[in-house]
């Protein structure tokens, strides 16, 4: 038992190592009954002034909040939308990002399904990057969208924080609507 | 007994095994070269930081000290308002968790059950902003995370901790070529 214990083990500290760097990223969109997505092809940025992320190194981070924008205007001009600076615009845009701490008691367990009594538990930062469409003539959100992951060490890594958020953000306008 | 004892090496151990962490973000194509003076700033808009360190004077003329120290390696001058460069700082403490690592690195396992234990703990976080004058802009942010405990404990080891925290971040400024 101790033998296998020291094995998974030794395959947990690999996977800290090494897993952080395709950790998972889930997903999912939440889309209102008779969301306009037909007509509105046009969009503004909400101006929702400073945000507070829960980590201190993200709050009124310009570097941060850019490549949000700028990730999401590409893709979403891949998808036909047109940014506009004006108040005329069918759609507002708002994006939130959080960054809380998170508990793994059975990662090892379910990556390997072996070690029923060799539990490792992980410590990580977990964030989420949100979306949201909020019709301009009505004030009513009609497309949330969001994806959820580890990010545990990525905002230490400036470049590879940057390649995260463009792989969120294309992911989570890619569960658009398709007209 | 023997887990006893490791259990209690583990928790001797855990607070002064967390090490420091810094690094920064940096605004894309920054070209520092004309940049030669700064100033310390006004408060930033960051949300309000810890009383026990931003209401610290200790803490306050270590840290700007440190920075100002930093700076002169970089070439730039400080000057009463006016500066090229505007800094701002940012202390924090935020409660964590950790999970101790110790039986897991060294590969040991006691007993049948290897469940290390998770300890809280309050991470201090210092942000260091600096704003180039001319366009109101953040240019560069650095920062350093450490558990804060040992340094609220101790001024020698606060004024130990901000001077590797602070020459850290700002070895990772750009440098004029």
């Amino acid at each position: 038992m101790r033998r296998r214990c020291v094995l998974v083990l030794v395959a947990a500290t690999m996977i800290a190592v090494l897993g952080t760097g395709c950790a998972p990223v889930h997903v999912q969109s939440f889309t209102e009954r008779d969301a306009p997505f037909a007509a509105a092809r046009s969009y503004r940025w909400a101006d929702d002034g400073a945000r507070a992320t829960g980590d201190p190194r993200l709050d009124s981070n310009p570097f941060f909040e850019r490549r949000i924008m700028a990730a999401a205007d590409a893709a979403l001009r891949g998808r036909g939308f047109e940014r506009r600076a004006a108040d005329d615009a069918d759609l507002v845009l708002h994006y939130h990002a959080s960054v809380s701490q998170a508990l793994d008691t059975a990662r090892i367990d379910r990556e390997f399904g072996v070690c029923a009594q060799c539990r490792v538990t992980s410590v990580y930062d977990a964030g989420t990057l949100m979306l949201d469409f909020v019709e301009r003539r009505t004030n009513r959100l009609v497309w949330r969208g969001w994806a959820e992951g580890s990010i545990d060490g990525m905002v230490d890594d400036q470049a590879w924080l940057d390649a995260h958020i463009d792989r969120a953000i294309a992911r989570i306008v890619d569960s658009l609507p398709r007209p | 007994m023997l887990r006893s004892l490791a259990l209690m090496a583990v928790l001797v151990s855990a607070g002064g095994c967390a090490t420091m962490t810094v690094s920064s973000h940096v605004a894309p194509q920054l070209d520092v070269r004309p940049y030669r003076t700064f100033s310390w700033g006004l408060p930033d808009a960051l949300p309000a930081g810890d009383p026990r360190l931003e209401e610290n004077t200790f803490f306050k003329d270590h840290i700007e000290g440190a920075v100002e120290r930093q700076l002169a390696r970089h070439g730039l001058t400080i000057v009463g308002d006016g500066g090229d460069l505007q800094m701002h700082y940012h202390a924090v403490i935020t409660p964590r968790l950790d999970v101790n690592r110790l039986d897991r690195d060294r590969g040991a396992c006691i007993g049948e059950i290897c469940d290390p234990p998770t300890i809280e703990y309050e991470q201090g976080t210092l942000i260091l902003d600096i704003v180039d004058t001319a366009t109101g802009r953040l240019i560069w942010r650095g920062w350093a995370q450490h558990a804060i405990e040992p340094a609220l404990r101790s001024r020698d080891r606060m004024a130990r901790d901000i001077e590797d925290a602070v020459r850290r971040m700002l070895d990772r400024f750009p440098r004029a070529l």
